[in-house]
């Protein structure tokens, strides 16, 4: 069944978990779709360093295109590309269906769990995860135009401007803020 | 209709010098890249020819889901707006029927069954844009063992729609390298009457010795000479687009390639 086999390769391609089942017992995996023998032999038959490979190279593009959206926070939390990677390994990404560019999509769907990563990890900035909300917010309001908001500890936006202008603030004041984002405008106040 | 030119994939750095009618004959655009701002395609539109390429509307994926049914009505539009010559996307899939999207084009398992189920989208494509639909060769990072071979699949697809092909010589190139296979004899086996575009980029051989198609070099030699060979068979051949994402030179650069492109095809080289 053409749908069965495509959503049993799709995932092998998109899910490390998937991978390490296969790789561990590949007829339990394919047992969990409903395939015939030449569709079990088909997939059986992909060569498995090509289809890692592969699925390496699609963890990449990922990242590629989310780091297009967040260079500053990139700055200020390099092990953002790590975190992201071990991430978008285990999780494959799901469909949206809006206008956003693949950056700001994936943005948008990795946000959480970064900005979890972030925040639990002491050796990094503490406004590290507001940063990569107001990027990724940011880049998804300006893109299709829709109202987004962000409550922040910090003044955020001038933040955002002296990481910009290469400065990297160790232990900036508290300042509470509400940020909200619409098309190209950002507008806060203190919350 | 006739051959139209060498053209461009559009990238936005090189808006303003397009704008101001330094460009080849022929743009190639990404229509995604206009969903929230289609009025910027205007200018564009006046100025070039248009054909529409996409990466997104995986029409190997079975079923068609709502989110690919509501991208299609989104090039539609566009479409309807503008009027571009030729619309295309891959041999491909991006995303399983269940919503797991890849980010990327992803091999297809070329069987009877599929090509069922891509006439049918095929056929469905071309009812709701109103313009010719051509289908492209990906740069595959590996086969699926038991398919058809790509060629063959490719000429019973377009026998069965009518649908015409966007050859890349390049993924064709580079595809064959990784295969050990020989290109020029491989770009015969396809069914070249039925060309309407053609893509030329440049790859590199990554550190495992795959070729990719990285869209970030000059094209090859190798890549015109398919070119200089693909003269005699694609008789309805309407354009020829050079690709560049990464490493984007100049326009100026870039307009050296469209000159030799043209020269090869005419012969003048």
């Amino acid at each position: 069944m053409l749908a069965a086999f495509q959503e049993a390769f799709v995932a092998l391609a998109a899910d490390a978990a998937a991978r390490r089942c296969f790789a561990r017992d590949a007829a339990a995996y394919l047992a969990g779709f409903e395939l015939d023998e030449a569709e079990r032999a088909a997939l059986c038959a992909i060569p498995r360093e090509q289809l890692e490979s592969y699925a390496r190279s699609l963890v990449a593009k990922r990242w590629g295109e989310l780091a297009r959206v967040v260079p500053l926070s990139l700055r200020v939390a390099p092990s953002l590309r790590e975190r992201h990677r071990a991430w978008a390994l285990e999780h494959p990404a799901r469909v949206r269906d809006d206008v956003l560019s693949p950056g700001a999509a994936e943005g948008l769907r990795a946000l959480a769990p970064l900005c979890a990563r972030l925040t639990a990890h002491e050796g990094e900035a503490p406004y590290a995860a507001d940063l990569l909300a107001f990027e990724v917010l940011r880049a998804a309001s300006g893109e299709d135009g829709l109202p987004r908001s962000l409550r922040s500890r910090f003044a955020l936006a001038e933040l955002a401007e002296r990481v910009a202008r290469g400065l990297l603030p160790i232990d900036p004041e508290l300042a509470p803020t509400e940020l909200r984002f619409e098309r190209e405008r950002v507008s806060w106040r203190p919350a | 209709m006739s051959f139209l030119g060498v053209g461009l994939s559009y990238r936005r750095a090189h808006r303003e010098a397009l704008l101001a009618g330094a460009g080849p004959r022929v743009l190639e655009l990404l229509p995604d890249h206009f969903f929230a701002e289609p009025e910027a395609l205007e200018a564009l539109a006046e100025r070039y020819t248009l054909v529409f390429h996409d990466v997104g509307l995986s029409l190997a994926t079975a079923g068609e889901p709502s989110e690919l049914r509501a991208r299609r009505a989104r090039i539609a539009a566009l479409v309807a707006r503008t009027r571009p010559v030729l619309f295309s996307d891959h041999l491909a899939l991006t995303r399983s029927p269940g919503g797991i999207d890849l980010g990327h084009l992803a091999p297809a398992w070329l069987t009877p069954a599929l090509l069922e189920h891509l006439s049918r989208r095929v056929c469905a494509l071309q009812d709701a844009l109103g313009v010719p639909v051509a289908l492209e060769n990906i740069a595959a990072p590996f086969v699926i063992p038991g398919g058809m071979p790509e060629a063959e699949f490719l000429a019973r697809l377009v026998e069965r729609t009518g649908c015409g092909l966007l050859l890349d010589l390049t993924n064709l190139l580079l595809s064959a390298r990784n295969e050990g296979a020989d290109a020029r004899r491989r770009l015969q086996e396809y069914p070249l009457h039925a060309v309407r575009q053609v893509h030329l980029a440049g790859g590199f051989r990554d550190r495992r010795g795959v070729w990719v198609d990285s869209h970030s070099e000059p094209v090859e030699d190798e890549s015109y000479a398919l070119l200089a060979d693909l003269r005699l068979g694609a008789t309805g051949l309407v354009a020829i687009v050079i690709e560049r994402d990464d490493k984007l030179p100049e326009l100026a650069q870039l307009m050296l390639d469209v000159e030799r492109a043209r020269r090869v095809w005419e012969g003048t080289a």
